[in-house]
């Protein structure tokens, strides 16, 4: 009668065991898939990051030929490109000289912030900051 | 013994799930190092171009192109590919949009083997704002047009749009109020929408975007905004909205910042003179705020922050307001400068770190000054003030685009526009370069239009086009 409760508790061991082991598998492995995934997901932001911020640079230099060409030029402009949209808000200052151009870029996920401070426009633009910025401080979404 | 099967096929399911597990997250993790690489090597191929467009636009060129660093260390276009010591090929579409644009789309492709291939694609456009505009030298006005308007309507000012002229003109002599020309060809400016009728005086103007800001003398409507991103097709229909200034018909100058406009108004005892509004949607303009002044505010400038009046104001004649913020109109420390004797304020310029003011005729003053505003937005002397002489009204002023130039429309008989050199100003020496004598009436208004380099000049009865010494 000894002998079967004796195999009885080394299966069960064994079982246990498993489980045991297995659980410690699955959460390795589960942590691993994480780490996988999450390195696609960074993946995916930094290329549409980059698509962002080239998007801002289209938008941005499109603003910039248009304000070298017209200083009446107003901004308050959207333009849609395959990688997503850009939109150049309304240009602070006025006539030739300190003027300030903000552009904000959407791609997927990801938006992108621009502030450009000229120091005058004509008869040739001169740029005297153009940083990314997390929150305008120059220019206003109305 | 059920135990112990049930034990082992627990367990190679465990080691199957953990070993598919392992398998798939190293090959998305090598996945993801592959896309990241191609994004990397996009991202300078594109900007590799920016670089080569930043040393000459011409250098862009149509096609499929590679890139490499050159022997003098800068970007430049080689082949129709790029292929990286690890195996990425990228390539770079250039198109022509026009002739200031161009857009490139750059795609890098990899091809590893099984499940370890694919390609990124990013698109820019790139635009030749780095180019700069030639200028003239003013020391001559070379006239090349004129329109002539008969009856004369007394034209009060002009702004510029494109390749359209909009003037403002009394009514008592038959004006229409608000005139628009089509000076597309300089030699010959003309009338268009001739049917257009204002319907009341009009006084200084100007253009912001696709949007005409007048001011008028029609009561309950001194301030008008006109659609004109078809300027051709002016007309009343084009009337966005209207702004009623406190005391009928007082308004008379105009400075825009932005998405904020400031009018000024003639004295009232007890309304402002000073108004901000929102303007950022021109058919809904919104009051921020108002100043009230002991003096007409004939003349506006913006300058760091600033607004500087032309003021009829006797003890400032050059008056400073702070409108950093809109809403909060206040004038700044120490309030203005006060010019010698009385005569009023009439027009103002400023550019960089100077200002300029015109005034009406004195027996015992000159009628223009200058000053220096580097160390303090009030004028505080020295250096300057310099001063010249006119001899009569000045009514407006403009500035080129480098603040070299000051143009002058005065009621001299035989120097209606004027052409002030401000570095000869500057330095004490004789500041006026040319003149131009006209026989269509005194000099009313005036703007330079740096796009094409030349001054729009308004009389009592013509519109003058002027070009510089090439």
């Amino acid at each position: 009668m000894i002998e079967p409760m004796k195999n009885f508790r080394s299966g069960y061991t064994f079982l246990l065991a498993v489980l045991f082991i297995g659980a410690i598998s699955i959460a390795v492995t589960g942590t691993m898939l994480l780490l996988s995934w999450v390195s696609m997901r960074n993946t995916e932001i930094m290329e549409n990051s980059g698509k962002g911020y080239e998007l801002a640079m289209t938008c941005a230099e499109h603003a910039l030929l248009e304000l070298f060409e017209d200083f009446t030029y107003a901004g308050n402009e959207e333009i849609t490109e395959s990688d997503g949209t850009c939109f150049v808000l309304p240009i602070g200052g006025a006539g030739y000289e300190n003027r300030t151009l903000c552009i904000e870029s959407e791609s997927g996920n990801t938006i992108r912030r621009f502030e450009t401070i000229l120091k005058r426009v004509l008869p040739s633009i001169e740029v005297a900051a153009w940083q990314e910025v997390e929150v305008f401080t120059s220019c206003s979404y109305e | 013994m059920l135990d112990i099967l049930l034990g082992v096929a627990i367990f190679a399911i465990f080691i199957g799930i953990a070993g598919h597990s392992l398998l798939t997250s190293q090959r998305l993790t090598i996945s993801s190092g592959d896309r990241l690489r191609a994004v990397s090597l996009t991202e300078e191929a594109i900007e590799a171009v920016r670089s080569i467009r930043d040393g000459d636009f011409d250098d862009l060129i149509e096609g499929t192109h590679g890139i490499r660093i050159g022997d003098d260390g800068i970007w430049e276009f080689n082949g129709s590919e790029t292929v990286s010591s690890d195996g990425y090929t990228t390539s770079i579409v250039i198109t022509a949009v026009d002739d200031n644009r161009y857009s490139a789309s750059a795609t890098t492709t990899w091809d590893f083997g099984v499940q370890r291939s694919g390609s990124v694609t990013i698109s820019s456009t790139y635009s030749n704002w780095r180019q700069e505009r030639s200028m003239g030298t003013w020391n001559v006005l070379l006239h090349t047009g004129t329109h002539l308007e008969d009856p004369a309507p007394n034209f009060n000012d002009i702004a510029i749009k494109g390749n359209y002229a909009f003037v403002t003109s009394e009514v008592d002599g038959g004006g229409a109020g608000l005139y628009v020309f089509d000076v597309s060809n300089l030699s010959l400016p003309t009338r268009i929408a001739e049917g257009f009728v204002l319907g009341a005086e009009g006084h200084q103007l100007l253009v912001s975007g696709d949007t005409l800001f007048v001011i008028t003398s029609m009561p309950g409507a001194e301030l008008q905004a006109y659609d004109i991103s078809a300027p051709e097709e002016f007309s009343a229909g084009k009337l966005i909205d209207t702004y009623n200034i406190p005391e009928s018909g007082k308004a008379r100058s105009m400075a825009i910042y932005g998405t904020t406009l400031f009018v000024g108004s003639q004295q009232d005892g007890s309304q402002p003179e000073l108004y901000s509004f929102n303007v950022s949607d021109p058919s809904d303009i919104s009051l921020l705020d108002s100043l009230n002044d002991s003096g007409s505010y004939n003349g506006i400038t913006l300058n760091g922050g600033y607004a500087y009046i032309a003021n009829s104001e006797d003890v400032a004649e050059l008056t400073v307001i702070d409108v950093f913020d809109p809403s909060n109109l206040q004038f700044a420390p120490g309030i203005g400068y006060n010019l010698t004797d009385v005569p009023d304020g009439r027009a103002v310029v400023s550019f960089e770190n100077s200002v300029a003011i015109g005034r009406s005729v004195g027996d015992v003053i000159q009628e223009l000054a200058l000053f220096d505003i580097a160390d303090s937005p009030v004028p505080s002397p020295p250096p300057g003030p310099w001063y010249r002489g006119v001899g009569t009204d000045v009514h407006d002023m403009d500035r080129s685009a480098t603040g070299k130039y000051i143009f002058v429309a005065t009621e001299h008989e035989s120097a209606e526009v004027q052409v002030i050199d401000s570095d000869l100003w500057r330095a004490g020496q004789m500041p006026l370069i040319a003149s131009y004598d006209t026989d269509t009436g005194i000099g009313r208004g005036l703007i330079y239009d740096p796009i094409r380099d030349r001054l729009f000049a308004v009389t009592i009865s013509a519109l003058l086009i002027f070009s510089p010494n090439p």
